[in-house]
C-alpha cells in the first residue's frame, strides 16, 4: 500500500512538473507576428509538412505560419465555438455551405474590399469562382481556394467491350449507355453515390433538367416545378431500370466500385485523379467527360473558399496568406501537393496541368458553373432535407411529387427564416 | 461362498470408482475443452475486423483496395508508418497522451474511491438523492456543455493546456458509479471488525477497503485510460495548437470526407492498440494474483 | 458576556464538532460537488434556461416557455429518432451484456491462457472512435466489404448493412455489441471476484449442479455490477452519435438519425439553440425515468447489512 502510494505521489509531481514548463516552452519565432491558418481534411494537411509555409515567411518575413489541420466536421465546430468567444484563426478553409450561415451569426470579414484593392479580375479566374461566395445580399465574405467541378467518370475498357464509342453527352444517351452497360450482376452502368454527395449527385440533374432547388432570390422552393418533377424522375428511372443497383445488397462503395469494374461510370470530382493514379492496375482504363447535359449544360461544382473571422486578431496576415496562396506558383503547387484545381486561369498554363489530358475536361465544366446553392444561412439544412428524400425516393418510398411537396413544405419555412 | 461374495463385491467397488474416474477425467476435458472451443470461436470472430486493421496497415497504397480481398500483404510495405511518423510529431503526442492519461488516472481513481465509498458505507440525509445526482450527469450529451465548458475553459485561461483537456474528465460520474456498486459488496464484518479496534475512517477505507479492491480499482484506471484515448471532440476544442494534441487525435490528419487514407488510419490504429493491450494484460495479471489473495484469506 | 456572544460560542463548538465528525464525509464528497457544479451542472443549468427562450445563437431573444418543447414534440422526425434509438439501445445493451456475462464466466477460473483471451475480447473497446467508424464503414460495405464475403462463404447473401433503412441499425447494434462487449466482461469478471468460494463449495454439498450454482449464486451476487454495466450501458446507448454522424449522416432515410444526432443538427447547423436545449432535456428526462425504473426493478440493498 505504501509502495502504491508512493508511486502515486511520484507520478503527481511529474505531471505537475511537466504541466507547467512543456506548456510554458518559450516561441522561438517571439519577434515575428504569427498567423494561423486553420485547414481541413486529410489532404490540406499536407500543407504543414509542405515547402509552403517556408516560401510564405521568406515572401512575408515579419509573419511566422502557424497552421492546424481539423477534420471537417470538427472545424465548423471549432469556428463556431471561436465566434462565440474562443480562439480564432487569422485564416481558415470554409466549406462553401457555411459561407453564408458564419455570415449570419456576423462570424466573417467582408472580403470585396480585399477583392478590390488586389485588383483581382473575375476573367482571370476560372468561372464563376468568385461569385459563388456571393451571399443572397449581394456581399462576399470569402475568397475561392480551388475549383472543383464535378465530371462524368468512366471506364473506358468497359465501353469498348460494350461497343459503345464516345462518352454519353446528354441524358437520354446516358439511359442508353447505362442500360448496355449493366448486367444485373457484377456490372453496372452508373455509380451509387453515398450520403451528400447522393445530394451533389442530384443536383446535376436537377440542373441539367433547367431546374433548381428555389428561386433565384431563395423566397419559395421550386422543387415541386415540372422541371424539378422530371428530374426526380430521370433520377428514380435510373434505379428502376438498374442502371444505378436497385438492390441495397448491390450499392457498392462509389470509388471501389469504379476501381472493380462494377460500376461502368460515375459523377465525381477532382479528388479522384489523385485517387485513380495511385491504381497501376487500372491505368489506361479510365477517361473522363463533362456531365452529360439535357436542357441546359449548366453543372455543379461544390468548391471550398478561404474565410478570415471577423474578430481574428491578425488580419492582415490572413489576407498576406491569400495573396501569397493566389499566386501561379502556390496554386500549382497547391494542386501537386492536395491535388484541389487552381482557380487562377493562369495556373493552368503549367506543364503539369497542361499535360494532363483530363484538366481541360475540368476547365470545360467549369465554364458552365451554377451559383451556389448554399448562398442562404439555411442551406446546409436544406441540402439535408433533400438528400433524406432521396434515399426515400431510390427506395421507392414515396413517389416524386409526394417527396417534393414534402420537402418544399418544410424548405419553405426554412429559407423564410 | 461368502468369499467369493466378499470378492466380488470389493471387485464390484472398484470398478465403479474406476468408472467414476474415468466418468469425472471425461467430464473434465469435456468441461475445458467445449471452453476452449467456444473460446477460440469467439476469439476469432472478434479478431477478425482487428486482423484486418494490422493487416491493412502493411499493405502498399494499391493492394489496400485489391479485390478479392489479399488476406496476406504481398508485398509487405512500413509506407503507412513512414506516412504517420513523418507527418505527426509522434513523439510529442505520445508524450502528451501520457500526461493526460496519468493525470486523469490518478485524479480519478482517488476523487472517485472516496466519494465511491462514501455512498456505499456512510448515511446521510440527501445520500441518495446525491448519489442520483452524480449518475444523471452522465445523460446528458456532451454536445450540450460543448460550448458553455469551452467559454469557461477560456475564461480561466485553459485553453491550450494540459489543464484544459484533463479538467473535465477529472472526475468521472462512471467511475465515482463504478466504485460505490463495487464497495457495496464487499462483506461489512471486516471493516467494523476495524472500526471496533479503533481504526479512523481513513484508516478502514486505506488499510482494509482498498486492498480488497483490486479488481475494481484496475478496472476503474483501465477504463480512464481507455477514456483518455478515446476522447476526441473536447480536445480538438479546447486545443488549437497541433503540439499540445494527443495521439489519438493525431488520426485525423489522414480522415477526410469523402476517402480517408486507409493504410495510415490503420497504422495509427495499430499504434494505438498495442500499448493499450499490454497495459491491460499486465493488469490483468493483477486480477489473477487478487483473487488466490482471496482465497487464501477465506 | 451576553447570551448572545454565548449562543454563537456554542453554535460554533456545534459547528466545529459536527464537521469534525463527518470530517471524512465533508473531503470525500466536496471536491466532487465543487466539480460537477463548475463542470456539469452550470453549463447544464444554462441550457436548461436557454430551451425556454426562443435564441439567436447562444442569447436568449424571447421567453417562450413551453413552445419549444412543442416543437420537438410535434416533429416527427423526433419521433423517428426516439425509436431508432431505442431499438439501438434494446439490442446493444442486451447483446453486450449477455455476450460480456458468458466472456466472464468461461474466463473466471483460473484457466491457462485467461490473461490472452480476454485481452483478445478487450481490444474492440481500445479502439479510437475515428478509426472503428472508419473500419466498419469499410467492412461493412455491401459489395466490397469483408463481413459479406466471409458470410458468403457460409451461404449467407449480401447484406445490404448500411445502403439499406432496415439494417442499418442492426448494423450499429453489430458494431457496438463487438465495441463493448469488453467493457461488460472486464466489470463481470472484477464482480465474479467477489463471489466467495466457499458459498460455491458448500452448494456443491448440497448438490447443485452449474445451473442451480449460476442462478442462486452467481446472479444474485452480481447485481450490483449487472445493475452498473447495465445502467451505464442503456445510458451511453441512448446518446448514439458518432455512427449515425460519421458513416451515415442519419440516413438511409432518417433511418439511423438518432436523438443526439436531431440535437446536433438543431443546435449546429440550423443554429437553434433553444430547440436544440429542449430535445436534450427531454432525452435527459427519458434517460432518467429508464435508470429509475430499473434501479428499482433490481434494488441493491448492501446483501450483509
Amino acid at each position: 500500500m505504501k509502495r502504491f502510494f508512493c508511486l502515486v505521489l511520484v507520478c503527481a509531481v511529474l505531471i505537475i512538473f511537466a504541466i507547467f514548463t512543456i506548456s510554458t516552452l518559450a516561441d522561438e519565432n517571439a519577434n515575428k507576428t504569427k498567423v494561423k491558418i486553420w485547414v481541413a481534411g486529410a489532404q490540406e494537411g499536407w500543407l504543414i509538412s509542405s515547402n509552403l509555409p517556408a516560401e510564405f515567411e521568406a515572401a512575408y518575413p515579419q509573419y511566422s505560419l502557424e497552421i492546424t489541420q481539423y477534420p471537417w466536421n470538427t472545424l465548423h465546430d471549432k469556428l463556431i465555438a471561436g465566434f462565440l468567444g474562443g480562439d480564432l484563426p487569422d485564416v481558415a478553409a470554409g466549406a462553401d455551405q457555411w459561407v453564408a450561415e458564419f455570415t449570419a451569426i456576423d462570424g466573417l470579414e467582408p472580403m470585396e474590399d480585399f477583392k478590390k484593392v488586389n485588383n483581382y479580375n473575375d476573367s482571370d479566374f476560372v468561372t464563376n469562382s468568385w461569385s459563388h461566395f456571393i451571399t443572397i445580399d449581394g456581399t462576399l465574405h470569402a475568397v475561392p481556394m480551388a475549383s472543383a467541378m464535378r465530371v462524368l467518370f468512366y471506364r473506358t475498357d468497359l465501353f469498348e467491350k460494350a461497343g459503345i464509342s464516345h462518352p454519353p453527352t446528354t441524358l437520354d444517351e446516358l439511359i442508353e449507355d447505362g442500360i448496355k452497360l449493366t448486367n444485373g450482376k457484377d456490372q453496372f452502368g452508373l455509380a451509387d453515390q453515398r450520403d451528400y454527395l447522393d445530394f451533389h449527385f442530384f443536383s446535376w440533374i436537377l440542373y441539367a433538367k433547367g431546374g433548381n432547388f428555389y428561386t433565384p432570390d431563395r423566397t419559395k422552393c421550386t422543387l415541386t416545378d415540372p422541371v424539378a418533377i422530371e428530374a426526380l424522375e430521370f433520377y428514380k428511372s435510373l434505379y428502376d431500370k438498374n442502371i444505378i443497383p436497385k438492390d441495397p445488397a448491390q450499392q457498392a462503395e462509389t470509388f471501389q466500385g469504379f476501381l472493380q469494374g462494377y460500376y461502368s461510370m460515375a459523377m465525381s470530382g477532382f479528388w479522384w485523379l489523385g485517387l485513380l493514379a495511385a491504381h497501376p492496375e487500372i491505368e489506361g482504363k479510365w477517361a473522363t467527360a463533362p456531365l452529360p447535359a439535357d436542357k441546359t449544360k449548366i453543372t455543379y461544382g461544390h468548391p471550398n473558399g478561404w474565410i478570415i473571422p471577423a474578430k481574428a486578431k491578425n488580419k492582415a496576415g490572413g489576407e498576406a496568406w491569400i495573396q501569397f496562396f493566389l499566386k501561379v506558383k502556390t496554386q500549382v503547387d497547391w494542386y501537386k501537393g492536395v491535388g484541389e484545381l487552381p482557380v487562377l486561369l493562369a495556373a493552368y498554363d503549367d506543364p503539369v496541368l497542361k499535360n494532363n489530358p483530363h484538366i481541360p475536361v475540368f476547365l470545360e465544366s467549369a465554364k458552365n458553373g451554377m451559383d451556389s446553392l448554399f448562398n442562404i444561412p439555411n442551406g446546409d439544412p436544406v441540402s439535408a432535407l433533400v438528400y433524406a428524400m432521396l434515399s426515400n425516393l431510390k427506395s421507392n418510398k414515396v413517389t416524386p411529387e409526394a417527396g417534393a411537396a414534402a420537402v418544399c413544405g418544410k424548405m419553405n419555412d426554412m429559407i423564410k427564416q | 461362498m461368502k468369499r467369493s461374495k466378499k470378492n466380488s463385491k470389493s471387485l464390484e467397488i472398484l470398478n465403479e470408482t474406476q468408472a467414476r474416474q474415468t466418468k469425472r477425467q471425461l467430464s473434465f476435458v469435456l468441461k475445458y475443452g467445449l471452453k476452449y472451443i467456444i473460446l477460440i470461436f469467439f476469439s476469432t470472430l472478434t479478431l477478425v475486423p482487428i486482423y484486418w486493421v494490422v493487416v491493412t496497415s502493411l499493405k502498399t497504397k494499391s493492394t489496400i483496395l485489391f479485390w478479392p480481398p489479399q488476406w496476406f500483404p504481398n508485398p509487405i510495405s512500413l509506407n503507412s508508418y513512414e506516412e504517420v511518423f513523418k507527418q505527426l510529431p509522434i513523439g510529442r503526442m505520445a508524450l502528451n497522451s501520457v500526461i493526460i492519461a496519468l493525470s486523469m488516472i490518478v485524479t480519478n481513481v482517488v476523487f472517485c474511491s472516496l466519494a465511491g465509498y462514501t455512498f456505499a458505507r456512510k448515511h446521510f440525509p440527501g445520500r441518495d438523492i446525491l448519489f442520483a445526482l452524480i449518475i444523471s450527469t452522465m445523460m446528458i450529451p456532451m454536445y450540450v456543455r460543448l460550448i458553455p465548458l469551452y467559454l469557461l475553459t477560456i475564461k480561466l485561461g485553459m485553453q491550450n493546456s494540459y489543464q484544459g483537456i484533463i479538467l473535465p474528465s477529472a472526475i468521472l460520474a462512471f467511475g465515482i458509479f463504478l466504485m460505490r456498486q463495487y464497495f457495496s459488496t464487499l462483506p461489512l464484518e471486516v471493516e467494523d471488525a476495524a472500526r471496533i479496534d479503533g481504526c479512523s475512517e481513513w484508516g478502514v477505507l486505506l488499510r482494509i477497503v482498498l486492498p480488497e479492491s483490486k479488481p475494481a480499482v484496475t478496472s476503474l484506471a483501465l477504463f480512464t485510460l481507455v477514456w483518455s484515448m478515446h476522447d476526441f471532440l473536447w480536445p480538438l476544442i479546447v486545443i488549437s495548437n497541433t503540439e499540445m494534441r494527443p495521439l489519438p487525435v493525431g488520426i485525423t490528419l489522414f480522415v477526410d470526407l469523402f476517402v480517408s487514407e486507409w493504410g495510415p488510419v490503420m497504422a495509427m490504429t495499430s499504434i494505438l492498440i498495442v500499448p493499450i493491450v499490454i497495459i491491460y494484460a499486465l493488469l490483468q495479471s493483477q486480477f489473477v494474483r487478487g483473487l488466490t489473495e482471496g482465497a487464501v484469506k477465506g | 458576556m451576553s447570551s448572545k456572544v454565548l449562543q454563537i460560542r456554542e453554535a460554533e463548538l456545534l459547528l466545529v464538532r459536527w464537521l469534525r465528525r463527518n470530517s471524512f464525509t465533508i473531503i470525500s464528497l466536496a471536491p466532487v460537488i465543487i466539480f460537477f457544479s463548475i463542470y456539469v451542472y452550470l453549463p447544464t443549468l444554462y441550457s436548461v434556461y436557454l430551451s425556454l427562450f426562443k435564441t439567436k445563437l447562444f442569447t436568449p431573444v424571447n421567453f417562450i416557455g413551453f413552445q419549444n418543447y412543442l416543437n420537438v414534440l410535434k416533429d416527427s422526425s423526433f419521433w423517428g429518432a426516439l425509436r431508432n434509438t431505442f431499438f439501438f439501445t434494446a439490442g446493444s445493451v442486451i447483446g453486450s451484456l449477455v455476450f460480456g456475462l458468458v466472456l466472464a464466466l468461461l474466463l473466471e477460473s483460473k484457466m491457462p491462457g485467461k490473461t490472452f483471451f480476454s485481452s483478445i475480447f478487450f481490444m474492440p473497446y481500445i479502439i479510437p472512435y475515428t478509426a472503428f467508424t472508419l473500419l466498419w464503414y469499410w467492412i461493412l460495405d455491401p459489395v466490397y466489404g469483408l463481413i459479406n464475403y466471409l458470410l458468403s462463404f457460409i451461404g449467407i447473401k449480401a447484406i445490404p448493412w448500411f445502403t439499406s433503412s432496415d439494417w442499418v441499425i442492426p448494423a450499429f447494434i453489430l458494431m457496438n455489441i463487438w465495441k463493448r462487449m469488453g467493457f461488460a466482461m472486464v466489470l463481470f469478471l472484477a464482480g465474479l471476484n467477489t463471489i466467495p468460494k466457499e458459498l460455491y463449495d458448500a452448494a456443491i454439498v448440497d448438490g447443485a449442479n452449474w445451473w442451480g450454482k449460476f442462478r442462486h449464486i452467481t446472479l444474485p451476487l452480481l447485481r450490483p455490477i449487472t445493475l452498473f454495466v447495465m445502467v451505464v450501458s442503456i445510458i451511453y446507448n441512448l446518446q448514439l452519435f458518432i455512427e449515425p454522424f460519421v458513416i451515415t449522416k442519419g440516413g438511409p432515410s432518417n433511418a439511423s438519425t438518432s436523438i443526439v444526432f436531431l440535437l446536433y443538427k438543431t443546435a449546429f447547423n440550423l443554429y437553434n439553440i433553444g430547440q436544440s436545449s429542449a430535445i436534450a432535456v427531454i432525452l435527459f428526462i427519458i434517460i432518467a425515468l429508464f435508470t429509475f425504473l430499473i434501479m428499482k426493478r433490481f434494488k441493491t440493498e448492501n446483501f450483509y447489512e
